[in-house]
């Protein structure tokens, strides 16, 4: 009994020691270091626009706090990092010089209505459906080139919980 | 003199005070409508439109309307404000207020015009509902129109130049040109419907 016991322990011990080192299946997602980036996205913009705001999820799972430092895009001249919140019906926007701090983990998400990437100078109208390439740079992990889906120009970033496996877009 | 006695002219002290501060209210003059006092929101205003021209507010008699404030350089807020409109547009097109939708129009004016000129602007809406026309204060009239709706709007300077921060709300207005509240993005989708529903068929 307790030999089944430990080999059946053992063998789920290895399918997870397994399942955390294999590359992992998730839908538009990657990883870098100890981060682990999902979803990077983008909307559709208006015609003459100049701006769009880029969105992700970082998780860290390292024990290191590291820092997204900077980004850049393929379609934009310039990328800052940005917050923005609205306070007492007034929406505020402030660059982050030094960026967005990841904790031990920590989940930080870029999503509407808080953190983003802001794409400044586009060079073109961004379409739905379309794939962008950008790079981010973290302070530990260094540089990741990532692909942002553009999606409409009413998203607000709540497709399901990505990561899961749902291929949403 | 007893404590007892200190508490009580206290008490009757007080009292009075109250009663003084209650007839004062009662008996002031009652505000003419339309009187600032907690702030009238709203008022008339002549601005360049970015569909050509000028707007001049006195040609929205009789209309209920929607305005609000923003800017195209607007990374979240303003183009999902505008979806939102769009969205709830085309819902209102498509129910019992069709035919009063049709007249029911919303403003978008710039808050940032030294970059928003009319043609961005217009070029900009057209990728929204045709409904929406966006205006273009000029600096000097900026201040006065912000006021006007109790708008904030404020530049913030950005390593690569500046950004602004503004009201967020949708401010509507009935058929007598008197603010009737606002819509935002929080609400659900379902609330925001429900309020021009009720604006515009009443």
């Amino acid at each position: 009994m307790f030999s089944i016991r430990a080999a059946a322990l053992a063998a789920s011990l290895a399918i997870i020691a397994i399942a955390g080192l294999a590359p992992r299946a998730v839908a538009h997602g990657y990883t870098v270091g100890s981060l682990s980036i999902e979803h990077p996205w983008t909307r559709a913009t208006a015609p003459s626009a100049q701006v769009a705001a880029g969105y992700l999820t970082i998780e860290n799972k390292g024990v290191q706090p590291d820092r997204l430092l900077s980004a850049t895009f393929s379609g934009a001249a310039i990328v800052e990092v940005h917050e923005m919140a609205v306070d007492g019906g007034v929406m505020r926007m402030r660059e982050l010089p030094k960026g967005i701090e990841i904790k031990p983990g920590q989940k930080v998400e870029l999503k509407p209505g808080g953190y983003h990437l802001m794409f400044i100078g586009l060079k073109g109208g961004l379409k739905v459906g379309e794939k962008a390439k950008g790079v981010l740079v973290f302070e530990q992990a260094g540089r990741l080139e990532v692909e942002f889906n553009v999606e409409s120009m009413g998203a607000r970033g709540d497709h399901g919980h990505h990561g899961h496996g749902a291929k949403t877009h | 003199m007893s404590v007892l006695k200190i508490i009580r002219y206290a008490a009757w002290a007080s009292t009075a005070a109250l009663g003084i501060v209650i007839a004062a209210v009662l008996l002031s003059p009652p505000k003419k409508p339309g009187e600032a006092g907690a702030g009238r929101i709203g008022g008339p205003f002549v601005l360049a439109s970015a569909s050509g021209g000028a707007l001049d507010s006195a040609t929205l008699a009789g209309e209920p309307y929607g305005l609000f404030f923003g800017f195209t350089q607007c990374p979240d807020i303003c183009p999902a404000t505008l979806t939102d409109v769009t969205a709830l547009m085309d819902e209102l097109d498509k129910g019992p207020l069709a035919e009063k939708a049709r007249r029911f129009r919303v403003f978008f004016i710039t808050v940032d015009p030294e970059r928003d000129t009319r043609d961005i602007l217009a070029s900009y809406l057209s990728a929204f509902d045709g409904r929406i026309t966006g205006l273009v204060p000029t600096l000097e009239q900026l201040p006065a129109v912000a006021r006007q709706f109790a708008a904030f709007y404020e530049k913030v300077p950005t390593s690569s130049g500046y950004t602004m921060n503004h009201s967020a709300a949708v401010y509507l207005f009935n058929r007598q040109g008197v603010f009737a509240g606002t819509i935002d993005l929080k609400d659900t989708r379902s609330n925001q419907l429900a309020k021009l529903q009720r604006l515009i068929g009443g």
